[in-house]
């Protein structure tokens, strides 16, 4: 984007104290130091004023020069804006486990962080997203405060939750009618410090109410869980990261596939297969096997 | 003298209540208390998490009435004069009293029959009036009972001839407690019951004000007017209650809190709340605010250094809990306590965070309220694994009459309030299913689990015997389905989120 300056080699210098560097390969112009003005990335036509006064103009830029920079101009980006994403955070200490070592190696951040939303888009009806989620949400109540779950469509059912293993004695649950009371009943829970986790199931969520939630989410360091149809991958992101969870037919345990659709700070997206053991609740990754012997089995029948 | 209320719950509620309400049936017991002032100073209620019985200290009051059994007499007429049945005891100790009003012979050795149900033990009397009683009139625990009872020790004579310390020896502690308490060895003074909260405040409009600004700038000031009577006497407000008059009825905005407060501006916050929801239809001539129960605040000493403030503070739940329950009702905001059923759909019970939790055993509603916030926010017990904790839950219930689920995912996450019939493809009548149709899809069935059969409800008139499975279907997704056996349909229960 920005053509690489050849300085000419006859200048005439307006002032001595702005005596530009000629710049080596690696080096970039210092416009990017400063964090609240980021620069706009120049047109084609536009020449860049760093030189003020030199006359003369540059060489235009080879094919391989330009994708060097351009490169390193996203990478540059990239950690200029996690940076800044960190300092409106609160110190919300290290990452929160998600609870399989597999998923947090998905995440950019190794985990999930407080003050942050967290979306696991549904691939289907039943297809393990909430499972998930509710995994995540038990590490992050490990030591720290209760659970808060808003259910709006009195469908939760605890016993579940107490087999994934979650302390019922510190669940608070949330029941809801109206869409209008889901949104404002997330918004006061994440805007609490103390929680450990807010779950919910959001079906519709306004571009300002989602804007909002991670504004609260931020605001108190507190961590949302929401887990949403698939429908809304295509709607603009406010979380920290945007999860889609595809069922799968497995052979053990229950096998997901999660995909990181989208997050902060994470170059493309990937996917990892994802097993739930029956027996121990434990999600592992799932064993790469190729699905060749395909049996029609029913267990305990 | 103790005055029992057999069946208050019953007497107390007025209607056939079907959920016994500790916290309920207590503030209804308290209601009596200002009422029982006229009879005695001092008035309390037994010490239990379901109290049924009044407490009254008669000592020096006898002349007053006309000598103890004139005293007796009046309480006597004047509770079956609203309707109420008692039984009645005046002795020497609280114990005593309580013993024999709960189970003593009217007419027995030592104690006096006055008319119907009040029994006086004259001064002195008691050892010799308490020996037929069964060792239940001690107020014991049910273990210590049982041992007493395994030991053949039905009768509170019984127990003189043993020395001290053979009982202190042989039985828990509250044995020996009890037993002093009734001979009078050990005091026990009768709390007196602060009655509910005379705390109240009034506000008639010169001209009935219908715009919501005016009313709930009154509303604060009542409210801040309260809470600072409130505060003086170092308590806090628990419940409230806010009255809108008309010209033609009135509206009440009940505002209960899950911890007391004291703070004015978290009242008005939550009162304006409630009425954002409600719909004016008049102009509001005369506002009132009383407060119907409070509790003493928490005195909570600063820390020096807060390492993780914000981990350790339960004052931002409880004010949380406040605003939920009070813009969604007290129901909304619960907590989910596991039963021993076997009927899925009855497995569990929500029980709402503010007001008590109604049976959760603990002394009193406003320490249920304690316990449940400490239970909550709490970090003690949050370090333990959930599995050892589960099972260890599971154990301390009575057994459960179904089979043990088996697996972390042998339930689904989400359960379908009521179960959507199905049409379902299977080979045999008994068989697992094969395929299913719902909500417009066809479902083919890959792996099933199951049957897990589920056989109870009897005893609630409705009995239900199904067939459980799990299912993964070709795409993955998991179900909850079952067949009622007797009449072979299917219905789908839940869905594996």
């Amino acid at each position: 984007m920005r053509p690489k300056i050849n300085l000419p080699l006859t200048m005439t210098l307006g002032h001595a104290t702005a005596l530009p560097q000629p710049p080596t390969k690696d080096q970039r112009p210092e416009i990017l130091g400063h964090a609240n003005a980021l620069p706009q990335p120049p047109a084609g036509d536009q020449r860049p004023e760093i030189l003020g006064h030199a006359t003369a103009l540059p060489q235009p830029p080879t094919a391989g020069d330009l994708r060097h920079t351009r490169s390193q101009l996203v990478a540059r980006l990239r950690e200029e804006l996690s940076r800044l994403e960190r300092a409106r955070r609160p110190e919300g200490g290290p990452s929160i486990s998600t609870g399989c070592p597999a998923l947090d190696r998905l995440l950019p951040a190794g985990g999930l962080l407080r003050g942050t939303l967290v979306e696991w888009l549904a691939a289907d009806e039943a297809s393990g997203a909430a499972c998930l989620a509710l995994a995540a949400a038990r590490e992050a109540c490990r030591d720290d405060g209760p659970l808060l779950v808003v259910d709006g469509e009195e469908k939760f059912y605890p016993p579940a939750a107490a087999l994934a293993g979650i302390d019922l004695e510190r669940l608070i649950v949330v029941r809801v009618y109206q869409p209008r009371d889901e949104t404002w009943a997330l918004d006061q829970a994440l805007r609490t410090p103390g929680l450990g986790a807010v779950l919910g199931w959001t079906r519709q969520l306004s571009q300002r109410a989602a804007r909002r939630l991670q504004l609260a989410a931020e605001a108190s360091g507190g961590l949302g869980l929401l887990v949403r149809p698939e429908q809304a991958r295509h709607e603009p992101c406010w979380a920290e990261a945007r999860l889609l969870v595809r069922p799968q037919s497995g052979e053990a345990g229950r096998r997901l596939q999660v995909e990181l659709l989208r997050a902060r700070g994470a170059a493309s997206s990937s996917m990892v297969e994802l097993e739930i053991d029956d027996e121990t609740g434990v999600v592992r990754l799932a064993a790469q096997l190729a699905p060749a012997g395909r049996r029609q089995r029913s267990a305990g029948a | 003298m103790c005055v029992w209320l057999p069946n208050w719950p019953q007497q107390g509620g007025g209607s056939a209540r079907r959920e016994p309400d500790g916290f309920a049936d207590r503030q209804a017991l308290l209601r009596l208390v200002p009422w029982c002032e006229q009879f005695s100073p001092t008035v309390g209620l037994e010490e239990s998490p379901a109290p049924e019985s009044l407490l009254l200290d008669a000592t020096g009051l006898g002349p007053l009435f006309g000598g103890e059994i004139g005293l007796l007499k009046c309480v006597w007429q004047e509770f079956r004069r609203h309707g109420l049945k008692i039984r009645a005891a005046l002795a020497d100790t609280v114990g005593a009293a309580w013993a024999v009003a709960h189970f003593g012979d009217p007419g027995g050795p030592h104690i006096e029959r006055l008319c119907g149900e009040a029994m006086l033990v004259a001064a002195g009397q008691s050892p010799a009036a308490l020996a037929p009683l069964t060792v239940r009139a001690l107020r014991l625990s049910g273990p210590t009972l049982q041992l007493l009872q395994e030991l053949g020790l039905n009768q509170i004579g019984q127990l003189p001839p043993f020395s001290r310390d053979s009982l202190a020896a042989r039985f828990p502690a509250e044995l020996l407690a009890r037993l002093d308490q009734a001979a009078g060895r050990l005091a026990e003074p009768i709390v007196v019951q602060q009655p509910p909260s005379q705390a109240r405040a009034e506000w008639t409009f010169e001209q009935p004000a219908d715009r919501m600004e005016s009313i709930q700038h009154a509303l604060a000031h009542l409210l801040a007017r309260v809470a600072g009577e409130l505060a003086e006497q170092r308590r806090g407000v628990q419940q409230l209650q806010c009255t809108l008059r008309c010209a033609s009825g009135k509206l009440d905005v009940p505002i209960g809190l899950f911890r007391p407060t004291a703070a004015a501006r978290h009242l008005a916050e939550l009162a304006a709340m409630q009425l954002e929801q409600v719909k004016l239809r008049e102009a509001v001539t005369a506002i009132r605010v009383a407060v119907t129960a409070s509790a003493p605040l928490e005195c909570r000493q600063q820390e020096l250094f807060e390492t993780c403030p914000r981990r350790h503070d339960p004052r931002p739940l409880a004010l949380l809990v406040d605003r939920l329950s009070s813009r969604l009702g007290r129901e909304a905001v619960v907590r989910a306590r596991l039963l021993p059923e076997a009927q899925p759909e009855y497995a569990w019970r929500y029980e709402p965070l503010i007001g008590g939790p109604s049976r959760a055993g603990s002394k009193t509603g406003r320490h249920g309220m304690a316990k449940a916030l400490s239970g909550i926010a709490g970090r003690a017990a949050a370090a333990a694994p959930a599995g050892p904790r589960q099972r260890k839950g599971r154990k301390a219930r009575p057994p459960a009459p179904f089979v043990p689920w088996r697996g972390r995912l042998s339930r689904p996450l989400r359960l379908v309030p009521r179960p959507e019939p199905l049409d379902v493809i299977s080979v045999v009548p008994d068989g697992p299913p094969l395929a299913f149709r719902w909500s417009g899809r066809e479902h083919r069935i890959r792996r099933s689990w199951g049957p897990e059969r589920i056989q109870a409800g009897w005893w609630r008139g409705r009995s239900i015997h199904r067939d459980y499975y799990r299912v993964e279907t070709d795409n993955g997704q998991w179900f909850w389905l079952f067949r009622q056996v007797a009449a072979g349909q299917w219905f789908l229960h839940g869905t594996f989120d």
